[in-house]
């Protein structure tokens, strides 16, 4: 089976160049779906959803096979998209934390890596508030307890339910004391970010100094409370796929429009998940349209690009090659300020990118500047 | 409603009875219509010693510029003279600066007819303005003799 490495990739790492190399995108995947939850959450929500304290054969099955929360019925070949390196004997790639230390980070002579809980992006969809709140607590705890600490090296993005503002910063204040959590996760839903139902958490977050992450939720235009997906509802995985990262052009528009950047001047975004080569255009169609437009939001004061490089990091997990342009690649990344704007993701185990590969004289700023500034002393 | 025309230096001349003065070395004040002519809320351009220069009445104060839009060259004299929301906080609209804001008929630039600078300073955009002022019931417009002005290139 295909693995998604370059057989060199050994040679093209990074260790020994740049010393303190971080990995802002590495995915960390339940083994058994919602079943490795349930430890984590209050007596009362065990008896809730399993009826008892013993999970029945069936529902072990049941829920088990949710290795998502909620399920992705499109995510149904991830042999082709998982890098089966990362798997344990009997596990799903990306849920042993060892594996992924030995596969990943020791080749890559990663300095730090920062975990993204592969299998709940979706939990903006979850149409109960309190479990998804209930779901989001449980899964930082299993994050902190399972990853965090069998690898020094880890840090953690806590991800929050984006349904109640009250329960979210009550879970951001939460994490906020682990010191190993770098930053938030708020999964995306029907509602565009910038919507001002969720300025408390985006408040919470500025507060304890913690970056918001946005990341495709798996979910966009499969089920009925997350995010539309553009144009229609993609039928094969490859279409959802390509097609996700629109989501995330959506919602940093949304971001910028609403003016969240001006109401909370601390605020950081990290953009995860979806490349950036979309970034120059954005922004400079945004530019172009709030010229004009200025006094339909005019509490947009800057130009809305400018938001980008003060509040904004976006993994690049993924530079672009066009064969017949050589050279374009890294002038997308000169068009999206990359040497201030981006940062270095793999999006391990999905097939990504090695360090290695990126152009010399951003690897530095990519692989460390950046994300040692955006997650400060979290990091440390 | 606003009208546009352009009249040649002599016939605005003959017909509007205007004169030119000396002013300074480098200026001179052209007249280009009657107080009459542009009623408070209307406009009117004029082709004034090579320059299309558009002349308005918000509330009874005259103002001149050129009519180009700097961004792409629209006729600035075509669009509406109003008011403009102020910078706020979110969520909250403050209306200001009422008469003294025109915005372009192309793309909505707006610009501050005293300055000419574009509303959105980020664009770095700037109109030409002129001084104008009224004497015995004639409009006189300041045009310099020579200038960046009377390039064709009015926009960019």
């Amino acid at each position: 089976m295909w693995n998604g490495l370059d057989p060199t990739f050994h040679e093209k790492g990074i260790d020994n160049v740049i010393p303190r190399s971080v990995d802002t995108s590495v995915l960390a995947y339940l083994v058994n779906g919602m079943t490795e939850l349930i430890p984590y959450m209050p007596r009362s929500w065990q008896h809730r959803l399993l009826g008892g304290t013993q999970l029945a054969p069936w529902a072990v099955q049941l829920f088990g096979s949710q290795y998502t929360v909620p399920k992705n019925i499109l995510f149904t070949a991830p042999v082709t998209q998982l890098n089966d390196v990362a798997v344990g004997p009997t596990d799903f790639p990306g849920s042993d934390p060892c594996e992924v230390a030995s596969t990943w980070l020791d080749p890559e002579g990663l300095w730090r890596a920062i975990l993204i809980g592969g299998s709940a992006l979706g939990l903006g969809s979850v149409a109960n508030p309190d479990l998804a709140a209930v779901i989001a607590t449980a899964h930082n705890q299993w994050l902190a307890e399972r990853w965090l600490t069998s690898d020094q090296r880890f840090r953690g993005t806590a991800i929050v339910a984006p349904h109640q503002a009250d329960a979210a910063v009550a879970e951001i204040g939460r994490i906020a004391n682990d010191s190993r959590f770098v930053q938030v996760q708020l999964p995306l839903s029907r509602h565009l970010m910038g919507e001002r139902q969720f300025l408390p958490i985006y408040e919470a977050a500025a507060d304890a100094d913690l970056p918001v992450c946005i990341f495709p939720s798996q979910v966009e235009g499969i089920t009925q409370l997350g995010p539309w997906f553009p144009g229609g509802i993609p039928t094969y995985f490859a279409e959802w796929m390509t097609g996700a990262i629109q989501v995330l052009a959506s919602n940093l528009v949304s971001l910028i429009c609403h003016g969240v950047f001006e109401a909370l001047p601390r605020l950081r975004i990290t953009v995860a998940g979806g490349g950036f080569a979309w970034l120059p255009e954005l922004m400079w169609r945004l530019d172009a349209h709030w010229k004009a437009l200025r006094d339909e939001t005019p509490w947009v004061h800057e130009l809305p690009s400018q938001y980008v490089s003060g509040h904004v990091r976006v993994v690049a997990d993924a530079i672009p090659e066009l064969e017949d342009a050589p050279g374009a690649g890294l002038a997308l990344v000169q068009m999206a300020n990359g040497e201030t704007t981006l940062m270095f993701g793999s999006g391990y185990p999905l097939a990504g990118s090695t360090a290695g590969h990126l152009p010399e004289h951003i690897r530095g700023p990519m692989c460390q500047d950046n994300p040692v500034a955006w997650f400060g002393e979290r990091l440390q | 409603m606003r009208q546009s025309y352009t009249v040649s230096a002599s016939k605005q001349a003959a017909t509007l009875n205007m004169h030119e003065s000396a002013g300074s070395h480098d200026a001179r004040e052209i007249g280009v219509a009657r107080v009459d002519d542009i009623a408070p809320g209307t406009s009117k351009s004029f082709r004034v010693a090579g320059r299309e220069i558009c002349v308005i009445n918000s509330g009874g104060r005259f103002y001149a510029l050129r009519n180009a839009c700097p961004h792409r060259g629209a006729p600035l004299c075509a669009g509406t003279v109003g008011g403009t929301l102020l910078a706020s906080r979110p969520y909250e609209y403050v209306y200001g600066h009422e008469g003294s804001v025109i915005r372009c008929p192309w793309h909505g630039y707006e610009f501050d007819l005293e300055s000419g600078n574009a509303v959105v300073r980020a664009t770095g955009l700037r109109v030409k303005t002129y001084p104008v002022r009224t004497s015995d019931g004639s409009i006189l417009v300041c045009v310099e003799r020579s200038g960046s002005d009377l390039s064709r290139e009015g926009h960019r």
